[in-house]
């Protein structure tokens, strides 16, 4: 199915409305691969991501230390301690059993160098000090089942690369949520978390972190008409962002029989509320990435031979496919403040879609195999913030030149200078790729015409 | 008309004795010579690359601490054609060994080929069974212990027999020659394809094995080669020359020599008829080494700016003689880890969506 005009314009309005500079600010992205290494791949802003490059590479090239998971910090200082060189903090799972939490500009090692959690990690995600604790926490689930919190002290007044003062140090240990994880995910509050794995007893479970209860236990799908209940085979989790106003409350999974399916927790049932299979019958494999959108109204699901469905969750029907990859997808990171997801890729590529219009924006090639992808939008807190701060210098600024109509563009720029607040509303410009990567995309002249219509309607 | 054909021949005469500038040939355009250079093409020297190179999963091979040892098996009740094909498959590569496919499983294949240290195992498949018509159309390499898996469409196979004036093989290892691997995954196949042959090869035997990728198509043939010294006069040469009046590229001309040569050197000898047609296969046959090439195509150069004065002078050439079998294969997936069709990860699977070559004619992958 496709949507209609009117709903495109809406759409293409829903991306003008963004903060104010969201659509401006630097894009910068953080690629991990399968020999260790991390790339940091940047492009001059939203509206050109098609000059995605390599900017810089850090760590050096050790198979046995690859890279297996890998998650943006969400640093919950709720506006105390902002400053324009904040910067993100990553958690990444290595092969080797350890987990790092590196700082997203220089590339360091916090807290003291890795922490061992014994068994390969399959998930592994940092918080920043809140309200509720004033230490960092870091959240690690392993192969083998085995959740650990640790905790580092911080000091909120100092800039993200030196904020964790002290070293990580275990705070829950002996806790395992199932026998066997393939995937895990801890929601955008740090208080849930959900675990997936092969087998019975594996299948979606999700946990109170602070008193480490269980809160939801999915039940089987219900017996086909040969009375034949598949055994759980939970390949890929994630909460969907913000869906209804709360945090961890639904939930997409993929399988590895390619089913993508959604967890509502707030309902009385057990069962999945929308199970959907994913590709064709005959080339269909295991879902290796979901990932939905913030309106809660689109879903995403990449597969082990680099296809990528938009699934509506209202209909429950495909929307689209993200086209262009040739190899395994294993990782789909959404933007979290504009309409875009990125995909890593076995086969060398990071590339960004819009979601709305499913179309490839930006392709960058890494040289190696990926094995995860996260947006470096320095913590949403912190960009929040920063726009903010961008709003009230525009504010002012404005009341300064009350009455002088020469202005018609104002530039608020951050401490970074990345920053640059347009006024004057620019016609949208229709993205399309540069000619010459292998982004695969079509310039049908339908839908070109359709996209026009579009524009004009908005 | 008569006028224009001769002017034409005296330039062509000018341009192999003085090589000059002005008169020199123009490139044709091909899709292949206008290649689309991307992100994706190979870098000498890139540290990132080597940092992958020493430790892939065909480093232990290429630091010869493992040695090659195949399995050859084939899809399920092979008909004749196929035992056919294994016989010249044994023929190029060394330290294979046959073993009947049965009905197990390619997963248990390669369980029990783990077991004994095999280090690689290909698969080759046939579309039809119990039938004259069957045709072997697909081949499945699967790198032990961990992969990776390539799967290719098998294609024009012709068998040693079938080819005019084959040769036979010797038991001497191979060389190996990979033409045109460019990119970053066509480097990875040309690894996987190097790793199959012993790393050290014989070269009294002078048997060479090449894979020629062109326009993402991988022609695999099997040829000897021999380097010769000859005496020759230059008016049978150039006698030869004009008359063949024909040679348009440099690499023509080194083909026209060597036909050249090769008809002096039997009129000379006034051998058999079947000798007579045993040289022409030689010059027609494909000519892989670029060293070769280059060199005979250097000395023939030389020498015909100096026939002039000279008249009787030593040159070396190359020939070839093919030994078979010659087949074209296709890449149609690289599978991550051991051959598992359902659930494995893929790291290149080759569809119209996502391929270069359906939008850009001069796109290619490998």
């Amino acid at each position: 199915m496709s949507f209609s005009l009117a709903e495109r314009a809406r759409l293409a309005k829903k991306r003008d409305d963004t903060p104010v500079g969201a659509m401006e600010r630097k894009m910068r992205l953080l690629a991990v691969d399968e020999i260790g290494v991390h790339r940091v791949l940047e492009a001059p802003s939203a509206r050109h991501l098609e000059d995605l490059a390599v900017v810089s590479t850090w760590g050096e090239s050790k198979r046995a230390r690859r890279v297996v998971t890998l998650t943006a910090g969400v640093d919950a200082t709720g506006g105390a301690a902002v400053d324009a060189n904040a910067a993100g903090w990553f958690a990444m799972g290595r092969a080797d059993d350890t987990v790092d939490v590196c700082d997203g500009v220089t590339g360091g090692v916090l807290g003291g160098g890795s922490v061992a959690v014994g068994a390969l990690p399959v998930c592994a995600t940092v918080f920043g000090p809140s309200s509720a604790s004033a230490s960092a926490r870091l959240i690690t689930v392993t192969e083998n089942g085995d959740a650990r919190v640790h905790a580092a002290a911080c000091d909120v007044h100092a800039p993200a690369d030196a904020r964790i003062v002290g070293e990580w140090e275990e705070v829950v240990s002996n806790w395992k949520p199932c026998q066997s994880a393939i995937r895990a995910c801890v929601s955008e509050d740090g208080a849930t978390l959900a675990t997936g794995g092969k087998g019975q007893g594996n299948n979606l479970k999700t946990h109170d972190i602070e008193t480490q209860k269980v809160l939801f236990k999915a039940k089987a799908q219900p017996p086909n008409w040969l009375g034949y209940v598949a055994p759980p085979w939970v390949s890929a989790v994630r909460f969907l962002p913000g869906r209804g106003g709360g945090d961890g409350e639904t939930i997409l999974v993929g399988t590895g029989d390619h089913a993508l399916r959604l967890y509502d927790l707030r309902q009385d049932s057990k069962r999945a509320v929308m199970d959907v299979q994913c590709g064709e019958r005959e080339n269909a494999t295991t879902v290796m990435a979901v990932c939905g959108t913030r309106d809660g109204n689109t879903a995403f699901a990449a597969d082990a031979r680099g296809a990528v469905v938009a699934m509506d969750l209202r209909t429950q029907r495909s929307r689209g496919k993200l086209r262009g990859n040739s190899g395994s997808v294993r990782e789909l990171a959404l933007h979290p403040t504009l309409p875009l997801v990125a995909t890593a890729s076995l086969d060398r590529w990071i590339r960004v879609y819009d979601v709305d219009t499913c179309k490839c924006v930006g392709a960058g090639y890494t040289k190696q195999a990926l094995c995860s992808v996260a947006w470096d939008v320095r913590g949403p807190a912190v960009a929040a913030a920063a726009a903010a701060a961008a709003e009230r210098k525009k504010a002012k600024k404005k009341a300064a030149r009350e009455g002088d109509d020469a202005g018609a563009e104002v530039a608020a720029g951050d401490g970074g200078g990345s920053d640059v607040a347009v006024k004057k509303k620019k016609k949208k410009k229709k993205r399309l790729c540069s000619d010459d990567d292998d982004v695969g995309v079509v310039k049908k002249k339908k839908k070109k015409k359709r996209a026009k219509e579009a524009t004009e309607d908005d | 008309m008569e006028k224009k054909r001769t002017k034409l021949g005296r330039r062509e005469e000018e341009r192999i004795f003085f090589g000059s500038e002005s008169n020199k040939k123009r490139v044709p355009k091909t899709i292949d010579n206008q290649r689309v250079k991307n992100d994706t093409f190979f870098q000498e020297n890139d540290l990132d690359i080597s940092g992958e190179i020493v430790e892939d999963e065909f480093a232990s091979y290429f630091v010869n601490s493992t040695d090659p040892k195949v399995v050859l098996t084939t899809s399920r009740k092979p008909s004749q054609e196929m035992f056919r094909l294994l016989q010249s498959i044994f023929s190029v590569i060394p330290n294979a060994y046959y073993y009947a496919r049965r009905s197990y499983y390619i997963e248990e294949i390669i369980r029990h080929s783990n077991a004994r240290g095999f280090t690689d195992i290909l698969v080759f498949n046939e579309n039809r069974k119990f039938s004259k018509g069957a045709k072997i159309n697909g081949l499945l390499h699967i790198h032990l212990p961990v992969g990776p898996t390539c799967l290719y469409r098998l294609s024009s196979l012709v068998y040693s027999e079938k080819i005019r004036n084959h040769g036979r093989s010797t038991t001497h290892h191979p060389e190996l020659i990979l033409n045109n691997f460019s990119t970053r995954l066509g480097h990875r196949i040309g690894r996987m394809f190097a790793s199959i042959f012993p790393q050290r090869p014989e070269f009294q035997g002078r048997r060479v094995v090449t894979f020629h990728n062109q326009r993402d198509f991988i022609f695999f043939r099997h040829h000897r080669y021999v380097f010769e010294v000859r005496n020759e006069s230059d008016e049978d040469f150039l006698a030869k020359f004009k008359a063949d009046s024909l040679c348009e590229s440099e690499q023509d001309l080194v083909q026209s020599y060597t036909s050249a040569e090769l008809t002096c050197n039997t009129q000379k000898n006034s051998e058999s008829k079947n000798s007579q047609r045993r040289e022409r296969a030689f010059s027609d046959a494909f000519l892989p080494v670029t060293e070769i090439k280059s060199d005979a195509h250097h000395q023939s150069r030389e020498l015909m700016i100096n026939c002039k004065h000279s008249i009787e002078r030593q040159a070396l050439r190359a020939r070839l003689q093919e030994l078979g079998p010659r087949f074209t294969l296709k890449l149609l997936s690289i599978q991550k880890g051991t051959f598992n069709s359902k659930h494995g990860e893929y790291e290149y699977v080759f569809s119209g969506d996502a391929g270069g070559s359906k939008y850009d004619r001069r796109k290619f992958v490998l």
